[in-house]
């Protein structure tokens, strides 16, 4: 019985010992229950952002996909406000766009409850591009950050301009380009709790980087877009205007040019005119004299279109005039054109101008040039060039022309023709040239008009695909074989 | 619960309630009030459930807010010093249990035949606010599969719900309801 109490009490010290070491084992599986919650914490919160991320992207290439399809700003901005509340979870979203004209930044989009006199206080906000509110975001080429509680002025000012007890604010656009505009989310200060924090490197943010990437993109295309409409609409007017310009230059061309070949007897004249698209100033006339002698002018004024045009009928109204006044020579005639011409055209511009008189009962052909291609003669199988030396008309006053004459016999042949022919290019750029309209009016004796002949080669030399450069003009004078 | 009022709990085991609560939570998790949010619905207390309740051991009350000044966090129902308390924490495994649990019962409940239409009315802390909208997925999917994959399938998200048990009405948290018409 005496080793009761010391059995007991020892077994009381047992389960003393046993208490004290399930306590220990309690506490240490208790611990490692909060370590297991706290992990299973942590990694829930991994797997949250990884799913947020591919929930995001997956919406980002949607959004994308919205935004390669429109180019109406409104449904641009109206895309991602809608991105950034909807998928991103920030409370609002305010887009501010740069207006060159007014180098001011207004408000152009916005979401997000705001209640009338909110909105009306919102839609009518705009900032100088030099305004401190706006300076720390746009020098920041990425993002900034206004978190509650901000102490920097500037932030915080623009926060209650917008409403925002915390936003991150995004330039659109990417170096070098200058920004088109800010893109700003937040929340207030009684939604802040429920809504997606604004951490700088959280989820939400990289993937409203993101988005202000693809917003920026759209924008800048869409004004590249809309300034190369512009830029064709400007060039269409331009080219409606030449259009324009080219039919009126044709209409006084054409009336320049004589309606009728005279009819010599025992003289063939064969007239033929082409003009560029563009159109030059070529001109031919026919001038009936006195004594039943015929005047022959084949001229080409520098330039093209409506100038070119203009110049060309002053000078052919010159001619007339002067031919009219009094029985002038050639070269008399020439002279005197010039001498009224070289004080009224324009400085850059100058006529080339050959004139001949022909007597057609005795085949008499008295002649000048003011710096006109020269005339071939065909005669014997030969082509001989009708020289005679003088400056174009209007270049220079005082100038004296040369005079010559020849007898054209039966059968003789003289062709005036228009740089456009010898000038002329083939595919390869090899022009026309001088040598090879000599040997072919050489060598058509015969058959089809020379003209047609002549023609015939030249789109032979310069190919189907051959556009006309400059007019051609071809009259021929041909004293028939009795 | 060593200091509590109405139904606010100041100290757990002596020590301040917030500060048992970080014991459960990620290092920096709690800093302002508001970081609370994120963890409100997968961590919440158990007390011991009524008698009445025979199927239970504890009862499920959420803790929609704290206050960082006091150290204090709120619980849903008035709660009385001295009472034992627990946390809890999400569980997909008990979760998926409980859905298998449910379908054995519907399908011994239908004796056999066919259900035509079910509802569901499903607390809306159980799903991507406590899990992963895939296990969510997941596990909708594997209780309509056990019951049967073509029955029509309707309902709603419920929040508070408020229901007998035992003829014993009272605040219900994480509830999965199914009515299956045959």
């Amino acid at each position: 019985m005496e080793g009761l109490p010391e059995a007991s009490g020892k077994r009381d010290e047992q389960v003393e010992q046993q208490l004290v070491l399930l306590q220990d084992e309690n506490g240490r599986l208790s611990e490692q229950i909060k370590r297991l919650v706290r992990t299973e914490h942590e990694l829930y919160q991994f797997q949250e952002q990884l799913d947020d991320q591919i929930r995001i992207y997956r919406h980002l290439y949607e959004v994308g996909k919205k935004l390669n399809a429109t180019l109406n700003l409104g449904e641009i901005l109206q895309i991602a406000t809608q991105f950034v509340l909807y998928q991103l979870g920030f409370e609002r979203c305010v887009a501010l766009l740069y207006d060159p004209e007014t180098n001011t930044f207004y408000v152009e989009a916005h979401d997000g409850y705001y209640d009338e006199s909110g909105q009306s206080l919102l839609t009518d906000l705009r900032y100088s591009v030099d305004d401190p509110v706006l300076a720390l975001i746009l020098a920041d080429r990425e993002r900034v950050i206004c978190p509650k509680g901000c102490d920097q002025h500037e932030l915080v000012a623009l926060g209650k301009a917008l409403d925002m007890a915390e936003y991150v604010a995004f330039p659109l656009g990417v170096e070098p380009q200058p920004s088109t505009g800010l893109l700003i989310a937040g929340n207030t200060a009684n939604s802040a709790a429920y809504r997606t924090q604004i951490q700088a490197d959280s989820e939400s943010v990289v993937g409203l980087a993101n988005l202000v990437s693809q917003v920026a993109t759209a924008i800048r295309m869409r004004r590249e877009i809309q300034a190369r409409e512009e830029r064709l609409k400007q060039q269409a007017h331009a080219r409606e205007r030449i259009e324009q310009e080219l039919h009126v230059a044709r209409r006084i061309q054409q009336a320049s040019l004589p309606e009728a070949v005279p009819a010599l007897e025992g003289w063939e004249i064969y007239p033929s005119y082409l003009p560029a698209r563009e159109v030059g100033g070529d001109f031919y006339d026919f001038l009936e004299l006195e004594d039943g002698r015929l005047g022959l002018v084949v001229g080409d004024a520098t330039g093209k279109g409506v100038p070119a045009a203009l110049v060309m009928s002053t000078t052919c109204g010159m001619i007339r005039a002067v031919t009219q006044a009094s029985d002038y020579s050639p070269g008399e005639v020439l002279q005197r054109v010039n001498e009224a011409l070289a004080t009224r055209i324009p400085a850059n511009m100058f006529v080339t101008c050959f004139y001949g008189v022909l007597d057609p009962g005795t085949g008499s052909f008295a002649y000048a040039n003011a710096g006109h291609d020269l005339p071939y003669v065909r005669r014997g199988g030969y082509a001989e060039e009708l020289m005679a030396r003088g400056m174009p008309l209007g270049l220079m006053p005082g100038m004296s022309y040369e005079e010559k004459e020849i007898i054209l016999g039966e059968g003789d042949r003289a062709l005036f023709y228009s740089d456009g022919l010898v000038e002329a290019h083939n595919p390869e750029g090899a022009m026309f040239g001088f040598p090879r309209l000599q040997s072919l009016v050489a060598e058509h004796a015969q058959g089809e008009p020379l003209v047609d002949f002549l023609m015939e080669e030249l789109y032979s030399f310069t190919g189907k695909r051959w556009e006309q450069e400059d007019d051609i003009t071809l009259v021929t004078l041909q004293r028939v074989a009795q | 619960m060593t200091r509590s009022k109405g139904n606010v709990i100041y100290e757990i085991d002596d020590k301040p309630a917030v500060e048992v609560l970080k014991e459960y939570l990620p290092e920096q998790a709690l800093i302002e009030e508001r970081d609370w949010m994120r963890y409100a619905i997968s961590l919440a207390l158990c007390f011991r459930a009524p008698s009445y309740m025979k199927d239970e051991e504890y009862v499920v009350r959420g803790v929609p807010a704290l206050r960082m000044a006091d150290g204090s966090i709120i619980v849903q129902t008035e709660v009385s010093e001295g009472t034992s308390v627990w946390f809890s924490s999400r569980d997909k495994e008990k979760m998926i249990t409980g859905l298998d649990r449910m379908a054995r019962q519907i399908k011994e409940q239908l004796g056999g035949e066919k259900p035509k239409l079910v509802f569901q009315f499903e607390c809306l802390t159980r799903g991507k606010t406590m899990l992963r909208e895939q296990e969510k997925l997941q596990l909708l999917k594997r209780f309509r599969q056990s019951l049967d994959p073509d029955v029509p399938w309707a309902g709603f998200y419920t929040i508070g719900e408020i229901g007998p048990v035992e003829e014993h009405n009272g605040p219900h948290l994480f509830t999965y309801v199914v009515l299956a018409l045959s």
